[in-house]
């Protein structure tokens, strides 16, 4: 079977939030996570036009052309990859989600202007902010996911939620 | 949304429509032409029935989190409309003929906002851009030299030609009430997307590329496209493949007499002229422009253009530089 543009977007959609928060752990920087995730859906673009073959589970070969995309990135990047740790044998302690956003503070700003602030935070708070709030994640996986306590995840989302809050000021 | 933290970054990290567009126009820019032959239906349904009921759930996500419907196949592009003004622009466009994207081919070309564009009519679009050069002031719509924007229709598919067909009439709807698009002349042509590539692959505005395609000149010469509408056999081989709107003839009195009034300002006598235009055809309107122009430059308020007179280089089509 020939794929169409509309299979080609259906998909797409479908696939898009898994490929994006397993390539968002395994990066530095929220740029280069961007830049993997548009690379592997170009890859499987220029496939699926290329070949009349159908492919079973997209979600897995989209995910497989995400490690090849990672693999070629950890080449030309100097930093230690970060390790996805999938085995779940780390007991972590159940953190509770609920924040004081003060989002009357926060609804003063216009979204720009929160990214501008956010943009100038280091790419580790940036991962979890994004983590959080982009892929709707609890801080209990996203410690898992960046091995580290639970508890530093949260310290930290505050502080940044505390850097904004702070240049409003 | 309530939360603006959260509708920021929705906004600026791991944008799905965003990523979206660039994977197509990226995919375009290398030619990857899918395939419109469709499986049968219920094959169809089977296998992505699925899907599409995840989509559905995300779509209803983004309607709760944007405040739109983001119905599947909205970003797909159908057509791409190139605007070479100077500046350039390749304007992509879904079946709708709403603007999915918009890409600055030359430098001229970024230093235009474009971004509340998206969305919108690609006619509407196109007289927005050309609306915005004249104001930022590379087409001067108050000199007498004429002004062309050349619109390269392309095609993504055969089974998209209609539409881009389509552009031609809408094009003149929009000229009848558009002041801006009355001050100069447009003119259309087709193009494949081969062609798009090939111009891309040159570094040179598809626009500039089809028309230089026209007409025998020496290797690595190019003719601007002032230069190449300035001529009248060039002009009658384009209308064999294209279409010209022109400058209608009540317009360019208009600019004839707000030319004289400079002139006049100046202490010029222009009496004469004026009431040879009273009574002036069209051939008389054109014959009494050449001459206003000379005077304008004889007394220094001409444009860059006439001045100096130059053969313009690749990446300006309209006028060369910018006042």
């Amino acid at each position: 079977m020939k794929y169409t543009p509309e299979d080609f977007n259906t998909i797409y959609h479908a696939t898009f939030p898994q490929v994006s928060k397993f390539v968002h752990f395994k990066v530095e920087s929220l740029e280069d996570g961007q830049e993997i995730v548009q690379n592997v859906y170009l890859d499987f673009y220029r496939y699926i036009f290329a070949h009349d073959k159908k492919i079973d589970n997209v979600s897995a070969y989209l995910i497989s052309m995400a490690k090849n995309e990672l693999s070629h990135y950890y080449k030309t990047k100097s930093e230690i990859p970060i390790i996805l740790d999938e085995a779940d044998n780390i007991m972590l302690d159940q953190i509770p989600d609920d924040q004081n956003l003060e989002l009357e503070v926060l609804n003063r700003l216009s979204t720009q202007e929160i990214w501008d602030i956010i943009e100038t935070m280091s790419p580790l708070d940036k991962q979890i902010l994004v983590a959080h709030y982009r892929f709707d994640l609890p801080f209990s996986e996203i410690a898992r996911s960046l091995n580290m306590p639970g508890s530093t995840v949260r310290s930290r989302h505050q502080a940044a939620l505390e850097t904004i809050k702070s240049r409003i000021k | 949304m309530k939360n603006k933290l959260k509708q920021s970054i929705h906004e600026h990290a791991y944008n799905e429509e965003k990523i979206l567009i660039n994977v197509i126009m990226a995919a375009r820019s290398e030619g990857l032409k899918p395939s419109t032959r469709r499986i049968p239906f219920m094959k169809r349904f089977l296998k992505i029935g699925l899907t599409v009921a995840l989509v559905s759930v995300f779509g209803l996500v983004s309607l709760t989190q944007f405040g739109f419907f983001n119905i599947s196949g909205q970003n797909t592009i159908t057509a791409v409309y190139a605007l070479d003004i100077n500046p350039s622009f390749e304007i992509s466009v879904n079946k709708n003929d709403k603007v999915v994207s918009i890409v600055a081919v030359n430098d001229d070309a970024k230093t235009l906002e474009v971004e509340d564009l998206y969305g919108k009519d690609a006619t509407y679009v196109i007289e927005e851009l050309i609306k915005r050069a004249i104001l930022e002031g590379f087409i001067d719509d108050g000199d007498l030299v004429d002004d062309y924007v050349v619109i390269t229709t392309i095609p993504m598919t055969d089974d998209d030609e209609d539409q881009t067909d389509e552009l031609e009439d809408k094009i003149d709807q929009r000229i009848k009430d558009s002041e801006f698009l009355q001050s100069l002349n447009v003119a259309i042509i087709k193009a494949e997307l081969r062609t798009l590539r090939e111009a891309e692959g040159k570094k040179i505005p598809i626009g500039l590329y089809v028309i230089n395609g026209m007409v025998l000149l020496p290797d690595n010469t190019f003719i601007s496209a002032k230069d190449f509408f300035s001529n009248p056999e060039y002009r009658a081989t384009f209308k064999t493949k294209g279409e010209i709107k022109e400058d209608k003839v009540n317009r360019l009195k208009a600019r004839i007499l707000d030319a004289l009034e400079e002139l006049d300002a100046l202490g010029v006598d222009t009496t004469e002229i004026k009431n040879r235009l009273i009574t002036a055809t069209d051939q008389d309107l054109v014959k009494i422009q050449i001459e206003v122009r000379k005077l304008l430059n004889k007394n220094e308020i001409g444009s860059e253009d006439e001045k100096n007179a130059d053969k313009g280089k690749p990446d300006d089509v309209g006028n060369p530089k910018k006042r």
